[in-house]
């Protein structure tokens, strides 16, 4: 059972790589970066995936030639049906298009995957750090950045 | 009073007491201090069983919990402080009256027990200085206590308490 690779077989096939199913049946579906935004307009408009769960950065290192991959977390509301979708972004400049447009939560995602990964959104309208203060240098949650390197405590930013 | 108090019986009977000011400030300094909890994490649960009956932390005066800083006299910071919280715990602490305390509970506070990573601070004592470290992950409610003793002994060097380094010499 793989419904939304069978439709995205026949509507935009050139965006997909391979499918599977894992343990739960639940799909997986790895696409080509570039057609990220064609593949969640179908999965929202025709398929009715309405709500993006969450994006997960994954940084694999020296395990795979190209290291950053993106995953998304689809569910329908309605058919209670969840799909995953992955994609392999360039290790020199890991960048993909913004899903904000189409899927509003993807706002601070995106910029939670910016910050900690490094990662760049096209499209974002406020690609800033989320969680680390502004002066941080680097992304921390890259498999290369030192796990005991210190940076200088913040200072107090007035909120008024 | 203390061991320092002398009285004049001759003339008022035992209805008088004399020592020095700075002893008489003291007592009741030590004797009075007011916390207030800084509590992130779970060392702070802690606290809750220290302040209950079971361990009863008003033997030893120190039972008025205040929330705010500017009634407080006696910082307890009790959990694990991130890069985005010290510049809040330094405030918090800037904005308490001298004279004031600080004790750093638990191995978070003290020096960021186990959470060595990017985003934990290694010990408040990089933003704000410490007079008491407490050790464990988390400390027991004695641990708490005996913290408040050591901070009694260094507010009053002659304070009953395990003696302070001048106690014999008084
Ligand atoms: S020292 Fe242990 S118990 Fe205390 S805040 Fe840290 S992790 Fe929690």
């Amino acid at each position: 059972m793989t419904p939304v690779s069978d439709h995205l077989n026949k509507t935009l096939s050139k965006a997909l790589i391979k499918s599977q199913a894992d343990k739960s049946q639940q799909e997986i579906v790895i696409i080509h970066p570039e057609a990220l935004l064609d593949v969640a307009k179908v999965l929202k408009e025709e398929l009715g995936f309405d709500m993006l769960m969450d994006i997960a950065a994954v940084d694999w290192k020296d395990r795979r030639k190209e290291r950053y991959e993106i995953v998304y977390l689809f569910y329908a509301t309605q058919s209670n049906k969840r799909v995953t979708i992955k994609a392999t972004l360039n290790n020199q400049n890991p960048s993909i298009a913004s899903l904000i447009n189409i899927y509003p939560a993807a706002n601070w995602a995106e910029r939670e995957a910016y910050d900690m990964m490094g990662y760049h959104f096209e499209g974002h309208p406020k690609l800033e750090r989320l969680l680390m203060w502004d002066e941080f240098e680097g992304h921390p949650l890259r498999k290369d950045y030192p796990i005991d390197k210190r940076q200088p405590v913040p200072v107090l930013r007035e909120l008024l | 009073m203390n061991q320092r108090s002398e009285i004049s019986s001759d003339f008022f009977g035992d209805t008088v007491v004399t020592t020095r000011l700075e002893d008489v400030i003291n007592w009741g300094r030590k004797n009075s201090l007011w916390p207030m909890p800084y509590g992130t994490a779970c060392c702070a649960i802690e606290f809750m069983g220290t302040v209950s009956a079971a361990f009863d932390i008003s033997r030893f005066g120190a039972e008025l919990v205040r929330f705010s800083p500017r009634q407080s006299d006696l910082l307890l910071v009790m959990g694990t402080i991130n890069y985005k919280q010290a510049p809040v715990l330094k405030k918090i602490y800037e904005q308490m009256c001298d004279p004031k305390w600080v004790v750093a509970v638990g191995a978070c506070a003290s020096s960021g027990g186990f959470y060595d990573n990017y985003s934990v601070l290694q010990g408040i004592d990089e933003v704000i200085p410490v007079d008491v470290y407490v050790p464990g992950c988390p400390p027991r409610p004695e641990q708490v206590l005996d913290a408040i003793y050591k901070l009694q002994s260094k507010i009053d060097p002659a304070a009953f308490v395990d003696g302070g380094p001048n106690a014999n010499a008084r």
